[in-house]
């Protein structure tokens, strides 16, 4: 439909927009109505790419065997389009939130770059061109977690921008170890290692694989390297952390997903140690972060660790090398991504509104905000896995996928789909109980505690958005499960 | 262009600075003779480099196997290139920073080692690399004392006592290679005459590693690397230039050219002091970029990163594969340009904020922007962040430590992965203070006014800037450059 040059331009638009505001410093109307709308038309211009058959355009070499170029296919276009839809929400939602804030031209410069890094993150074609552009995002989201610039969130701020690059670096290495195997480094399905030489090199491969996926797994805040995820959260204004953890964090699963399945291939991977290992990482975090996630009684900082859990449920999915099991991550992309914006812009409304942080503070707040309150709860029922929402979707897909993987042992089989059960328990504990104590606070509550504070439809409407959504997909769930599927039926 | 034309070339700086201390001309004046010198200079060197019929250009001989030779290989013609494309805006540099002092007699040295610069690259043996590299001790020597106190004194004794110590085992080395070798000059592969080499191979490969030691004083590897952080308290324009470019790569050039072009790769290969080498690299890359993290002065710190990089240098060398060698060059030229940058930045802290410290770093970010803005891009290049020339470089060298095949390889690798995220840590924190953290102290100037407003510094940083990004876009075109001129195949 387009030609493939057309792809640099959903890259370089909002990078365009985000410097005229960094080098302009526009007035905040005039800024508001610049974000806006270079957001929202970011997303048109995405649509013809998406509907587009694979595009393909090459922009230059890094080295002799480096090439650096995009390429559109259905994986790509699917987290493209979900990741500036999202981008383009929360943007929507961080101008009420932000109104008070200070540096926003920073803020925002930030943010519109960040979205065309984004965008030619997931329609890279190579790894090392996946590899450039992580970079280009971790560098990019360091102001958005230090924003408010604070003693904690500059520590925060640190400890991030030290994880991702351990991550990166790590993630780079195994793209040198891969060096010699490989025939290309672009992205095919099936994988590119050389047969001529992956079968004697089988162990470096091997290597090379896990240091990828723990490598990527770190921005997916996958044990060991997730620390940075619940420090960074609590500080980061609320609409960052929104981001951080619904998108940001899926750049990771995407490299993940690139790597297994279109790198290395999952067969090469099928009943080795490195699957034994990614399983049991995922499974460990899955229910680590919720058992941590109820333990936490900060309520941002709760959201953070029910996305190290979270994340992992999609990682999990990965791990299973199942077609189901790949159908149920790539929902769960989707699933997470709505419903963890949709807390976290609800906490942030809630601190927006009443400074309130912590989780045993909350009684009452149903009757302060019910509209928010209503949101929180409804996906937050999605979250756990209740129908008709999307998330029971994704969990069906993901349980199923574990049942059906192959070469693992019998007992891990079953263990995937136990802890999805009780962390899905846990997951109930923790999101179900700040709803229950805010719509049925004690009887002995001061009258100012009652009274209503709702937030305006800037806030609002962005979280009803997110949560009707996340309910829609999830009783008409048809098309995306048709496009995961064919998805996973060309990988695997 | 006749391969004579080398001699006017390389005395053409050094007798304009030296003239323009001699003829009263006016301040002014002066300034635009010499930027006009060192103009001419590089493009009399780019016509060399890109007319030059490659022979020789004999200076004059000391005795009859003792000759001062030019003569304008691939090799040189790398570092010569380098040279001729960082000194006149390096110039420009100097004079923004220098305003407003008396600082003729630093612009005349200045000018002046630019010329026994290029004579290390012109150097067609290792008698005239060696020779001029004694006079670039010398000439640079009143640059690093300029500021005439105490410290600066002490850093000159400093940076004569090593260099001394440094050219003396060099001296050692060029001596017993003197007596083994072929008098042909530099040629790839080495010269060394192996019917008279026979039987002294051991001894002559120990000699080796001397010299390594020596060369390498200018290059900064352990134990030989104190002198490089010490003279940090010289002029931004000198430790930009010299100490993140000319001096210390000419150390480099000079290890390379003794290893690759006098013993030979091939004859080093796989023994004992080979590995002690590659050892002593690794170490220093690692050691360095420790020492980096720990400073809290923003030009020791960097100082302290060149040691680190340079040592990635050599180590491309002593891996003494063609690939080594080539990675060596492009890291050579890769990290001066983006060091050359980093200094100029802190250069201007310098002048222009008075901050020296890296925590009086806070806050910056607003009040000069171009110069944070140019500070953060050459750190994440220096950090190895693609599509950037630091990415190329490190690329690079990384493939030949993996081709080099033994353990030596593998623990080169090591040291350059492990490095890299030190160098993340120490070259990105300061950038993270700049933006995220509140001015410091009164200043009195009201809010939101800029430091940076001058349109030569923009520029300069901007042309900096450019150079780093087109050398890493340019990656595989510079590869093929380079393979070319090292005849890597």
């Amino acid at each position: 439909m387009v030609s493939s040059w057309y792809m640099l331009i959903p890259v370089l638009f909002p990078a365009a927009a985000g410097i005229a505001v960094a080098a302009g410093r526009p007035s905040s109307a005039v800024r508001k109505m610049l974000v806006s709308c270079s957001l929202g038309i970011n997303c048109l211009l995405l649509i013809p790419v998406l509907l587009s058959g694979e595009l393909e355009f090459r922009l230059f070499s890094l080295s002799r065997d480096l090439p650096v170029f995009l390429k559109a296919d259905d994986t790509g276009k699917f987290f493209a389009a979900l990741m500036s839809f999202v981008w383009f929400v929360v943007g929507i939602y961080s101008f009420e939130y932000m109104a008070h804030e200070r540096h926003l031209d920073r803020y925002y410069a930030c943010y519109l770059m960040t979205s065309g890094v984004l965008t030619a993150l997931c329609l890279s074609g190579s790894i090392i061109t996946f590899y450039m552009f992580y970079e280009m995002m971790a560098l990019l989201t360091v102001p958005l977690v230090v924003h408010t610039m604070e003693k904690d969130a500059v520590a925060a701020g640190i400890k991030y921008l030290i994880y991702s690059i351990l991550g990166a670096s790590l993630a780079l290495l195994g793209i040198f170890l891969l060096s010699g195997y490989v025939t290309s480094f672009s992205f095919t399905p099936k994988g590119v290692l050389n047969p001529e030489t992956a079968g004697e090199g089988r162990n470096t491969v091997l290597i090379a694989a896990m240091m990828l996926i723990v490598g990527f797994g770190t921005k997916a805040g996958m044990f060991p390297l997730h620390g940075w995820l619940p420090t960074a959260h609590p500080v980061a204004p609320a609409p960052a952390s929104a981001v951080l953890s619904g998108i940001i964090t899926k750049t990771g699963v995407l490299g993940v997903f690139r790597v297994v399945y279109e790198l290395i291939g999952a067969e090469t991977l099928r009943g080795t140690w490195v699957q034994m290992a990614f399983l049991g990482l995922t499974i460990f975090t899955v229910f680590s972060g919720s058992l941590l996630a109820y333990r936490e009684k900060l309520l941002k900082k709760r959201l953070a660790y029910s996305s190290v859990s979270q994340v992992s449920y999609v990682l999990f999915g990965l791990a299973t090398l199942t077609p189901l099991g790949v159908v149920g991550a790539l929902l769960h992309v989707c699933a997470h991504s709505l419903i963890k914006d949709t807390l976290f812009m609800s906490a942030g409304a809630i601190i927006h509104q009443t400074g309130k942080t912590r989780v045993e503070e909350l009684n009452g707040i149903g009757k302060q905000m019910p509209k928010v309150m209503i949101c929180f709860t409804v996906v937050s029922l999605g979250l756990v896995g209740i129908p008709p929402c999307l998330g029971f979707v994704s969990k069906w897909y993901l349980a199923q996928g574990s049942l059906a993987a192959a070469g693992v042992p019998q007992w891990l089989t079953w263990l995937g789909p136990a802890v999805l059960l009780i962390s899905a328990l846990l997951t109930a504990g923790y999101l179900l109980s700040p709803a229950i104590h805010g719509f049925f606070p004690p009887k002995d509550l001061p009258a100012e505690d009652l009274t209503r504070r709702e937030p305006g439809a800037v806030m609002l409407v962005p979280m009803a958005c997110f949560m009707l959504l996340s309910v829609l997909l999830g009783i008409f769930p048809g098309g995306l499960i048709r496009l995961f599927s064919n998805i996973a039926a060309a990988i695997l | 262009m006749p391969s004579w034309w080398m001699i006017p070339t390389v005395f053409l700086p050094i007798a304009g600075g030296m003239g323009a201390r001699l003829i009263p001309f006016s301040r002014r004046l002066k300034q635009i003779f010499l930027l006009a010198v060192i103009t001419a200079t590089s493009v009399l060197t780019a016509l060399q480099i890109f007319r030059g019929d490659g022979n020789s250009a004999v200076l004059f001989s000391v005795m009859d196997d003792l000759t001062l030779v030019f003569r304008l290989d691939g090799a040189g013609k790398i570092f010569a290139g380098l040279l001729a494309l960082l000194w006149p805006p390096a110039m420009l540099y100097t004079y923004l920073y220098m305003q407003g002092r008396n600082a003729e007699g630093f612009f005349c040295f200045y000018t002046m080692s630019y010329g026994v610069a290029l004579a290390i690259a012109f150097a067609g043996n290792l008698f005239t690399l060696y020779a001029f590299y004694e006079c670039l001790t010398m000439v640079t020597l009143p640059l690093v004392a300029f500021n005439k106190d105490r410290a600066a004194r002490k850093a000159g004794q400093t940076y004569v006592n090593f260099s001394i110590t440094g050219a003396a085992m060099a001296f050692v080395g060029m001596l017993f290679l003197s007596h083994y070798d072929t008098p042909a000059g530099f040629s790839p592969g080495g010269v060394l005459d192996m019917a008279r080499v026979a039987g002294h191979e051991e001894m002559l490969r120990w000699v080796f590693l001397l010299a390594f030691i020596g060369f390498g004083t200018k290059a900064a590897v352990f134990p030989m690397y104190a002198w490089l952080p010490a003279v940090s308290v010289a002029p931004t324009p000198v430790t930009a230039l010299l100490h993140a470019v000319a001096v210390v790569n000419a150390g480099t050039f000079a290890v390379i050219r003794m290893t690759h072009y006098s013993f030979g790769a091939a004859f080093l290969a796989g023994s004992v002091p080979q590995a002690i080498a590659v050892c002593l690299s690794c170490f220093t890359i690692l050691f360095a970029a420790v020492m980096a993290i720990r400073q809290g002065n923003l030009k020791k710190r960097l100082a302290f990163s060149t040691v680190s990089n340079l040592s990635y240098m050599l180590l491309g060398a002593v891996l003494m594969t063609p690939y080594g060698l080539e990675g060596s060059f492009l890291h050579l030229v890769c990290h001066s340009l983006m060091k050359i940058l980093l200094f100029w930045c802190a250069g201007l802290f310098l002048i222009r904020a008075k901050r020296s410290e890296i925590q009086e770093l806070r806050g910056l970010g607003r009040r000069m922007p171009a110069v944070c803005a140019a500070y953060t891009f050459a750190a994440a290049a220096l950090t190895g962040v693609p599509p950037m020339c630091g990415f190329l470089s490190k690329w690079n060298l990384m493939m030949a430590a993996d081709q080099e095949g033994s353990w030596l390889g593998i623990l080169g690798m090591a040291a350059l992965i492990i490095a890299a995220v030190l160098t993340a840590a120490y070259v990105l924190f300061p950038a993270f203070l700049m933006y995220f953290r509140p001015l410091e102290g009164k200043t009195g100037d009201p809010e939101g006014k800029r430091w940076d407003r001058s349109p030569g510094i923009v520029a300069l940083l901007v042309f900096s800037a450019v150079l780093i990004l087109a050398a890493g876009l340019a990656g595989p075109r510079l590869e093929q450059v380079f393979q070319t001129a090292l005849g890597v195949r």
